[in-house]
């Protein structure tokens, strides 16, 4: 299948003062043109390692221990600095999760819109100007002749998130990385981002990488879904797969948490006992081992391997076979 | 049961520039209402939800009624004794039984107190020199599932969810009556989240604790409260028995506000009601139903005359010209 993004067996380690942080480990998943993939997993599970990956832009302390991050079949963390700039922003977009925060405040919209484009020498100020202002109109804003001249305080949260998407998908990049865009705004303008996203992608066809703790919203907008815990793939699969046919532990237990998907009102609401691993320290075997219920011989022994559930759908659990 | 907590007609007003800005601007009224003709009551062992988006005021609310801003209208009595007009002091006695959990678990912890301290502050403060505070820091921590080995900890070796049991302890230090929980889920992973809340159910159960909760969240509050209000600019547009006001809301917003929260289901696709544009600024309420700027339904009417607070047959009270009427689809 003709993928975007791949990440192939990436691990990932942190040279810290306090150890060697193994913050991603074996990760492998694909983003397929024009498919919406999700990444659900609570914090500390590697979502934000794995998107700096993906864009080569992990910190200095970053080890790469082995594997690739292929996008569009060359290893981006093999890539000069040089080449990495010509594709952030013009191949790969990413919209953060602060809208308050992600845009340089000191600028104008139309100066932030037209540095974007600042490769493309054949087209004029001008053009450049009309691109901005169409894209604007395209996400929304009202009046965008008039409000491209504004810098970001003179906009409201969503109105800015809005403005953060225009710029992300200006150049047409092949690949979208969302992560968290909804979380600092309100729900109503929350729906509304949404929307927008999934309206933008039938227009655009642009692959989403988008990366939320929020299953409501990977069930709505997501083909594939990627469930993370601790720095490994744990199941990953088409959306429905992953909502009615759980097969990893964490999984399940992630969507029985989650109160919107508790029908009959409750006071005593099922949580996950334990806490996330220290990842300096992992335990042995299976990593989910020290919180699962159905821990049984073979998990302390050794990590298990991804296995396939169904076409497309694969999970790192030990209920499915040995190894 | 008798009413712990008695609101009427509460207004919080906020100065927007000084006296002379005014001037020079030409601005005859330099003020915001951010909370403006609230009214409501608390029976004891209950709990009630505030529920809004950002800028809907209740936060505000909440802090008024602990006397943390100073209402400038109405009324609040708590357990019978009027507090609007109280002074600093005259207030410390009741803030021993209205305790506060801030936002943010973290930050809401002084970083550089260790949790024995942050648990024995409030008894320094308020005095209680007799207390023996190392069996009450015990004790309390006891009561959140923590233990005496978090004694030297600072805030920043805490999870999000041991800072908020530590928040929890702390709010319970003085044995209040009255728990004021501003967004108590905020920033928690789900499988954390409900570790807190049943953690604040079993407090309720055992201690007869009367909760406040503000959030935005909208899967929360229907499990863990009684009754809920929704806010929108300063004002309830719908209070009612929680079940009954997600099963069958008669405010536009308030079915807005349900409908826009996502179904964790790839087949289940909402009935979405749109709300279009964002919330107005206080500064510029609309006229008629504040509401109608936004509200899919809005007619003539919305637009010139205030709607007034109107009693429906199921207990809700609403502040709208037209209730809906049939129930939502989702009738869970």
């Amino acid at each position: 299948m003709d993928s975007v993004l791949s990440l192939r067996n990436l691990t990932v380690d942190f040279d810290t003062p306090r150890g060697m942080v193994h913050a991603l480990r074996d990760v492998s998943m694909d983003v397929p043109r024009g498919k919406v993939v999700g990444i659900v997993g609570e914090s500390g599970c590697g979502k934000s390692t794995l998107i700096g990956a993906a864009m080569g832009l992990l910190a200095n302390n970053a080890v790469v221990r082995g594997g690739r991050a292929l996008f569009e079949g060359t290893d981006v963390l093999t890539m000069s600095a040089t080449d990495l700039r010509a594709i952030r922003g013009r191949r790969i977009a990413m919209v953060f999760q602060d809208p308050m925060t992600s845009l340089n405040p000191v600028l104008s919209i139309a100066q932030l819109m037209t540095d974007i484009q600042y490769r493309d020498r054949a087209t004029s100020a001008e053009q450049k100007r009309a691109r901005a202002i169409d894209m604007l109109r395209q996400v929304g804003i009202p009046d965008p002749e008039q409000r491209i001249d504004h810098y970001p305080f003179q906009f409201s949260g969503g109105m800015r998130q809005r403005i953060a998407i225009a710029m992300a998908l200006l150049m047409n990049p092949s690949l979208l990385i969302a992560d968290e865009p909804t979380t600092a705004l309100d729900v109503t303008l929350e729906a509304q981002i949404i929307a927008l996203l999934r309206e933008l992608h039938g227009k655009f066809h642009t692959s989403i990488l988008f990366v939320s703790h929020n299953l409501g919203l990977i069930a709505e907008l997501c083909d594939e879904v990627v469930v993370m815990y601790a720095g490994e793939v744990v199941e990953q699969g088409p959306v429905r797969a992953l909502f009615h046919d759980a097969r990893h532990p964490y999984t399940r237990a992630l969507l029985e948490c989650d109160p919107a998907r508790i029908a009959q009102s409750t006071r005593q609401l099922p949580t996950i006992p334990g806490e996330v691993p220290n990842l300096i320290h992992l335990p042995a075997g299976c990593v989910f081992r020290p919180r699962c219920s159905k821990a049984f011989d073979p998990c302390g022994r050794n990590a298990p391997n991804p296995r396939p559930v169904a076409e497309g759908h694969a999970t790192r659990c030990y209920l499915l076979g040995d190894d | 049961m008798t009413e712990l907590l008695t609101v009427q007609d509460l207004v919080v007003r906020f100065r927007t520039m000084g006296l002379f800005k005014a001037l020079v601007r030409g601005v005859r009224d330099p003020f915001i209402d951010a909370v403006l003709g609230v009214s409501f009551a608390m029976k004891s062992g209950e709990t009630f939800g505030l529920v809004g988006e950002s800028g809907s005021g209740k936060t505000t609310l909440g802090r008024a009624i602990n006397g943390l801003v100073t209402a400038q209208a109405g009324s609040i009595r708590f357990d019978g004794q009027e507090v609007l007009d109280l002074g600093e002091k005259a207030l410390k006695p009741i803030r021993r039984d209205v305790a506060m959990m801030f936002q943010d678990p973290v930050a809401s912890l002084s970083p550089r107190l260790t949790v024995r301290s942050l648990l024995t502050e409030p008894f320094r403060i308020h005095g209680l020199h007799d207390r023996d505070l190392n069996g009450e820091a015990r004790r309390l921590l006891g009561l959140v599932g923590l233990n005496e080995s978090f004694f030297g900890r600072y805030p920043h070796e805490l999870s999000g969810g041991q800072a908020r049991r530590v928040g929890v302890a702390r709010a319970l230090s003085l044995s209040p009556k009255l728990i004021i929980a501003d967004e108590p889920t905020a920033g928690l992973d789900v499988s954390v989240q409900g570790e807190v809340l049943n953690l604040m159910a079993r407090l309720q159960r055992e201690l007869g604790l009367t909760y406040l909760v503000i959030t935005h969240n909208l899967p929360v509050i229907r499990h863990i409260s009684d009754r809920i209000a929704i806010m929108y600019l300063g004002r309830f547009v719908e209070t009612g028995p929680t079940g009954t006001v997600f099963r069958r809301p008669y405010h536009p917003y308030t079915k807005a506000l349900i409908a826009a929260v996502p179904e964790p289901d790839p087949d289940r696709r909402r009935e979405i009601i749109k709300l279009t544009g964002e919330v107005p600024s206080l500064a510029k309420r609309p006229k008629g139903c504040e509401f109608h700027t936004r509200c899919p339904f809005a007619q003539v009417k919305c637009r010139t005359e205030t709607p007034q607070p109107q009693q429906m047959a199921d207990g809700h009270w609403v502040r709208c010209h037209f209730p809906l009427a049939a129930p939502t689809a989702d009738a869970a």
